[in-house]
């Protein structure tokens, strides 16, 4: 129980990180007193994070309600999927906001390129977390 | 005593008066007069005599339209945009009395700070910003006729796309102006002879 709670707050964590990273980038300027996005952005950003996110935070809570799968007996072995589902989020989502702040060290990428270049390698990777998350939480309490 | 009729037919004439003038009514998108450029224009030999025809260009016999679009497009060019509306093919020739319509391109900031300058109290700050030209020509009546409009995009650095800047807060005139005064040069050093 402990672990579900633990990987459902480092989902949300990121996906809270990732909206200030991006926010971050609304609020820098150009030496030239540009801003770096202007508010028309923000609704195609937002979507975008949407996309990201929303699959793999959208299964998890939906699994916390439903259980299709069945329970482990082995009470080690499910200690061990719970290490790997932790460890497996952590490593996706900090991943992932690497990838979405990347434009504030090298600003000459536009920012719909930068959060279409994330989904991809987002959607490329979802098979490291999307089966042992599901797995982990789609099991029924033994 | 005015009749009521009467009154009703000035209050219309009235309102009516800033649209046939030809009046901005959509800020967005700046009309600039009916034609920005009429520009007469004559063939080679003609005149009085050896002297020049005075405030004509001289245009190849039978080319105007040819001409009229070779400058156009040379002018555009100069200030680094492509026509994306018609299509346009080797010989750049755009027919008359067909739109087109150029692609967006970023306004050097020098500009942008002579627009304010000039067109005060209409500023343009906050963002980078572009400008895309549309329009018409026309080459009958022995005239060169251009009609011009031109429409303001800001975006971010960052951004990926322009968007239309729809607040009254740049003057059309003055990038209208900057596409009259290199249209004119073309047809007067002949470069859009061919």
């Amino acid at each position: 129980m402990k672990s579900r709670l633990a990987i459902t707050i480092i989902w949300l964590a990121g996906l809270a990180l990732a909206v200030i990273v991006v926010e971050a980038y609304f609020a820098r300027h150009t030496a030239e007193g540009i801003p770096w996005l202007l508010p028309e952005d923000r609704p195609p950003a937002y979507k975008m994070l949407a996309t990201i996110y929303g699959g793999a935070i959208g299964a998890m809570l939906a699994c916390w309600f439903s259980k299709p799968f069945p329970p482990l007996r082995q009470k080690t072995r499910l200690k061990q999927i719970a290490a790997l589902a932790v460890g497996l989020t952590v490593a996706y989502n900090l991943l992932l906001l690497f990838l979405l702040a990347q434009g504030h060290w090298a600003p000459e990428n536009s920012l719909p390129d930068l959060l279409a270049r994330t989904r991809t390698i987002a959607g490329t990777l979802a098979f490291l977390v999307i089966p042992v998350n599901a797995a982990y939480f789609g099991m029924k309490p033994a | 005593m005015m009749r009521r009729r009467d009154a009703f037919a000035w209050m219309y004439s009235l309102t009516a008066l800033p649209y046939l003038a030809g009046c901005e009514t959509n800020p967005a998108r700046k009309d600039n007069s009916s034609w920005l450029i009429e520009q007469p224009f004559h063939y080679p030999m003609a005149g009085v005599g050896g002297g020049a025809v005075l405030g004509s260009v001289e245009v190849p016999d039978r080319s105007e339209a040819a001409f009229a679009s070779r400058a156009l497009v040379m002018a555009l060019q100069d200030l680094q945009h492509s026509i994306v509306l018609p299509v346009v093919g080797l010989d750049a020739t755009i027919p008359a009395n067909t739109p087109w319509k150029t692609d967006i391109v970023a306004i050097a900031p020098a500009v942008i700070e002579e627009h304010n300058r000039s067109s005060a109290p209409l500023t343009l700050r906050g963002a980078q910003f572009g400008v895309l030209y549309s329009g018409l020509h026309d080459s009958r009546d022995r005239q060169l006729r251009y009609r011009v409009a031109t429409q303001v995009f800001q975006r971010g650095a960052m951004s990926g796309q322009w968007a239309a800047l729809n607040d009254p807060q740049y003057s059309g005139q003055f990038f209208a102006e900057r596409l009259r005064v290199r249209i004119v040069e073309r047809m007067k050093s002949g470069a859009a002879r061919g």
